[in-house]
């Protein structure tokens, strides 16, 4: 029941249009852009300098555990090396991945609007986020910080000789473009969706990327309290973590991880949303149980917020406190479970094509899968009081945060690539580095399983010599990982200039952002549409998608 | 969205208020009540942090869905300081084996 189409959807330009790319140029004109689609490139140029570089230090990390006894760096180093790898991964690239990036990008076109509610405030997010950046990697060029990137006291406020301080500050900034963010999507989905496009006719990606907007808002405020306090007791001596002055280090953690595990959601969320529109596309059927998917996106971020108590069970929490969190982690499982089946369900007699974006998306909810499951094991209290602080937890949300999230981010780009860059990829060697990213990243985490099981701790610079082929192992795959991770960087930078030109909608699938030019122009849509059919519904779309 | 002016008096007489209660917390600091003094100390934060809600953050005057929002933001504080204080409030509940 498609009322309005737009522009054809598969014709290539005949001659050229002017595009969000092409309307103005010059360096000056992306600096001080507004446009959400420029934002949103400028921010993947920013995650991708991040990305690559906290995954080099991962890359000396796995080769220095070649050895038992490691051979590259003294301990401190390394020390310096798995925190400055956990800063710079968490929130210079997990936090603003795919919301940032994506997010900025499709967020407004499958809304239907021109922007953001708040252009200037995107830029300005932006700019904090790399004064933040900038500030961090200050740190790390005057020597580094050796507290882990989870700060804990009173190790960070009391005995640390680091840079933890400008870390701190460099971090804190970067929240507030988060919350930024945050609110402009939150402002944005709530008075800029076109005409009839009800809350039950958005894409899945809106919802969760909404339910990733609240946890950004509500739990950033407290990391950020959290920082500023670990500087107050280091700089002025209050006691509030030490202690020693009158503080206790447990209330740390409570602090930090009531940021932290909603944290991981901020980071997962928007992976699901990604997938949630892959699945579909590429299954030609409209998402199974629109309504369970949506409402459990909501229901993680909520039940997010309940679970913090799990970090700490073996760090002096009260039996009935961490029975309480051990139960209400369980509950997150609900949730998580329901989009798994969903997705399953999605492509259960579907017309299943295993594009590269998709193949992302079946290594994503396989990945998660095997993350979310592990998790439920950390959430026992019996199992985590043996494997806590061991291999077995990196393996556990590495699985989560890149089998799951950079996966589908990967996923995501190879998919929107077409529309941001007007360009197609060339599909032979993306479906080939989409393996060898699955691949690689199995070998590297899944040993860390058995490692963390047999009792192999976390942030050890050396180790016991049986646990020596295992760690061959991972390092191994670290590598293979690192491989598939540089080629998309490569071949996408050569589509981008020598790619086929893509047509509008090569996927051939519903979405509103779709139905524009690509790439788009400056304000997205020529006209407004106006929506009256579901998400994903191709059957209402089955003529002008061509879908026969 | 509503658009109310709020008039320079309100905002004067809201500063005057959180002056007072400052001044007021500072001198609880130097009188012993026992444990009244936590909760005489968190009830003139609550006043003031209400006195800032509504009329500096203009929670009286919004939309409903701004109201919304904001007792969401309460909710979420709630959550935290009451899980928290769950684990602290239970910590000597249960013995020591062999004790």
């Amino acid at each position: 029941m498609a009322t309005v189409t737009l522009f054809e959807p598969q014709s290539a330009p005949a001659q050229p249009r002017l595009n969000y790319l092409t309307e103005k140029t010059g360096l000056m004109s992306w600096l001080f852009t507004t446009d959400h689609k420029r934002i949103g490139l400028l921010y993947v140029f920013s995650i991708t300098f991040f990305f690559f570089f906290g995954g080099f230090f991962a890359l000396l990390m796995r080769l220095h555990l070649l050895l038992p006894q490691g051979w590259l760096f003294g301990h401190e180093t390394y020390n310096k090396l798995f925190t400055m790898h956990g800063i710079i991964m968490v929130w210079f690239f997990l936090i603003p991945s795919i919301p940032n990036t994506l997010g900025n990008f499709v967020l407004p076109m499958m809304i239907g609007a021109k922007d953001l509610a708040f252009p200037k405030l995107n830029l300005l997010s932006w700019y904090i986020f790399m004064l933040g950046g900038m500030t961090t990697l200050y740190a790390l060029v005057r020597g580094g910080v050796d507290t882990g990137w989870t700060f804990y006291t009173p190790f960070s406020t009391s005995y640390s000789t680091s840079f933890v301080i400008t870390a701190a500050v460099g971090i804190l900034i970067a929240g507030f473009s988060s919350i930024l963010t945050g609110l402009n999507f939150i402002a944005t989905v709530h008075r800029m969706r076109a005409p009839g496009l009800t809350w039950f006719r958005l894409p899945i990606f809106i919802w969760s990327t909404y339910a990733t907007s609240l946890i950004l808002v509500l739990a950033t405020p407290v990391l950020a309290i959290t920082l500023a306090m670990i500087g107050i007791e280091r700089i002025f001596q209050v006691g509030i973590f030490d202690p020693a002055l009158g503080g206790d280090p447990v209330l740390f953690q409570h602090m930090f991880w009531f940021y932290s595990h909603p944290a991981v959601y901020i980071m997962v969320l928007p992976a699901m949303a990604v997938v949630s529109e892959i699945i579909p596309t590429f299954s030609r059927k409209p998402i199974f149980g629109y309504k369970a998917v949506a409402f459990s996106s909501m229901a993680i971020a909520i039940l997010g917020f309940l679970v913090w108590g799990h970090h700490m069970f073996v760090a002096g929490e009260s039996a009935y406190a961490a029975m309480t969190f051990s139960f209400l982690s369980y509950m997150v499982a609900i949730p998580s479970a329901i989009k798994v089946f969903n997705w399953t369900a999605t492509m259960y007699r579907g017309s299943v094509q295993l594009d590269t974006p998709m193949l992302y998306a079946i290594g994503f909810v396989a990945l998660f899968t095997i993350g979310g499951m592990t998790g439920l094991f950390l959430a026992a209290l019996g199992i985590d009081v043996h494997v806590t602080d061991t291999y077995f937890v990196i393996a556990h949300f590495h699985y989560i945060m890149v089998g799951g999230t950079v996966m589908a981010f990967l996923g995501g780009v190879h998919y929107w690539w077409p529309k941001i860059s007007g360009k197609m990829y060339p599909e032979f060697l993306a479906k080939l580095s989409a393996l060898t990213v699955f691949l690689g990243f199995n070998l590297t985490f899944f040993p860390q399983f058995i490692l963390g099981y047999m009792g192999m701790p976390r942030r050890y610079a050396a180790y016991p010599p049986e646990f020596q082929v295992l760690n061959v192992l991972s390092t191994a795959g670290a590598s293979i990982l690192g491989v598939g991770y540089v080629v998309p960087l490569i071949y996408l930078m050569w589509a981008w200039k020598y790619g086929e030109s893509a047509p509008d909608n090569p996927w051939r699938t519903t979405g509103l952002e779709w139905k524009t030019p690509s790439p788009p122009p400056k304000h997205n849509f020529e006209e407004t549409p106006v929506v009256t059919w579901k998400a994903y519904d191709f059957e209402a779309q089955k003529e002008e998608l061509h879908l026969g | 969205m509503s658009q109310s002016t709020v008039s320079v008096k309100t905002y004067a007489f809201t500063l005057i208020g959180l002056l007072a209660l400052t001044l007021l917390t500072s001198l609880l600091a130097l009188v012993d009540l026992g444990n009244f003094s936590f909760i005489a100390g968190v009830a003139i934060a609550a006043v003031k942090a209400s006195l800032i809600a509504c009329f500096f953050m203009h929670a009286l005057y919004e939309m409903k869905l701004i109201r919304v929002i904001m007792a969401g933001g309460m909710i979420w504080f709630l959550i935290m300081i009451s899980l928290t204080l769950g684990d602290y409030l239970t910590r000597g509940w249960m013995p020591y084996p062999g004790k």
